[in-house]
């Protein structure tokens, strides 16, 4: 046996108080969609507008490791890389927020709602009081993942049911130079953590 | 991200599923119990441990790490959740070490161990545990028992 474990958003409600957490592995496919609509609906509704110049934002998503069943297991040192290649196109970047906002198994204290001005999302580090920096996911691979999402339960470790690291936050950024219609692809993120 | 609309529960699983050993002079204790209950590897006692194993679905024994007194024993599973192509991996990190001296085996998702001297930080399995306090090696590891004088 090994512990399971989901990957979860928060979305909805307020600052502090998500509505709900979805369960990304019940979505999709794809399990994520970047839009201008905060909701866990897997459509194409809400589309990321190109701006005449400069670039456009989708609304953040905050993501965090579920641990659904520990089975006596102890979990830490979080990971989290792509493939390290932007198959996305000419002017889409996926970006990470290099802070972990607090998230643990009784307090959601470092979600923020997203929000909208315009045709464009509030970009995350004007916007999220805690991320200060981001990066492009694709500077992280396997050979040189970021080391996160960090874990605020007891003892900096994930041990039993309904505990969570905290959470990652991702956005999609849309410059002028992009073309329109649907992403030629769809990428592939990894969690990777170790289990004793 | 794609997925073919799995649920969590069904990962596609691309590893070989392993269970550890921890074996003593006068017993040998294993992950599971034949009741279905579980060890757990913090609460393992790591006084005279003498070897540290991991055994397949078979029972077979695919890695055995012979222990001293002064070799501090470390183990992960290391998991790699895919969300995309909906697979997870595992990888076996076990290894011992001294204030001079590490080992490291690494059992990859094929069987296949491999050894090394130290743990490489830019790789994707190779990197630093997070290392518990039992684990580290001692601030200055006991000599041999000082021998009585008679006065």
């Amino acid at each position: 046996m090994v512990a399971a474990v989901s990957i979860y958003f928060s979305f909805g409600g307020v600052d502090g108080t998500p509505g709900t957490g979805q369960d990304v592995d019940a979505l999709g496919p794809p399990n994520l969609r970047f839009k201008l609509a905060d909701n866990a609906t897997i459509d194409t509704a809400a589309k990321l507008v190109i701006p005449a110049a400069g670039t456009n934002y989708s609304l953040w998503k905050q993501i965090y490791l579920y641990c659904d069943n520990a089975d006596g297991h102890t979990l830490d040192n979080l990971k989290f890389y792509s493939d390290g290649t932007n198959s996305f196109g000419t002017g889409v970047v996926l970006q990470v927020g290099l802070q972990f906002p607090l998230k643990d198994h009784s307090s959601s204290g470092g979600y923020e709602l997203p929000t909208l001005t315009g045709d464009s999302g509030d970009e995350m580090v004007a916007g999220h009081t805690i991320i200060t920096s981001k990066a492009s996911v694709f500077n992280y691979s396997s050979a040189a993942p970021l080391a996160g999402p960090s874990i605020s339960e007891a003892g900096n470790v994930i041990n039993a049911a309904a505990e969570t690291s905290n959470y990652l936050v991702l956005q999609m950024d849309v410059a002028d130079t992009a073309g329109p219609g649907e992403l030629p692809v769809d990428e592939t993120l990894t969690i990777q953590y170790d289990e004793s | 991200m794609s997925v073919k609309g799995l649920t969590e529960k069904e990962y596609k699983e691309v590893s070989a599923d392993l269970t550890w050993q921890a074996v003593y002079p006068d017993r040998v204790i294993n992950q599971y119990n034949e009741d279905g209950t579980q060890n757990s590897y913090d609460g393992l006692d790591r006084n005279g441990m003498a070897a540290f194993c991991l055994v397949n679905g078979k029972g077979e024994t695919v890695l055995t790490v012979p222990l001293s007194s002064t070799q501090k024993l470390f183990y992960r599973m290391r998991v790699a959740l895919f969300v995309g192509s909906h697979t997870r991996e595992r990888v076996y990190i076990v290894g011992w070490q001294t204030r001079s001296a590490r080992h490291i085996w690494v059992v990859d998702s094929h069987g296949k161990v491999t050894s090394y001297e130290n743990f490489e930080e830019k790789s994707q399995w190779l990197y630093s545990p997070q290392f518990r306090l039992c684990e580290m090696p001692e601030k200055r590891e006991r000599a041999s028992p000082p021998t009585a004088h008679p006065v």
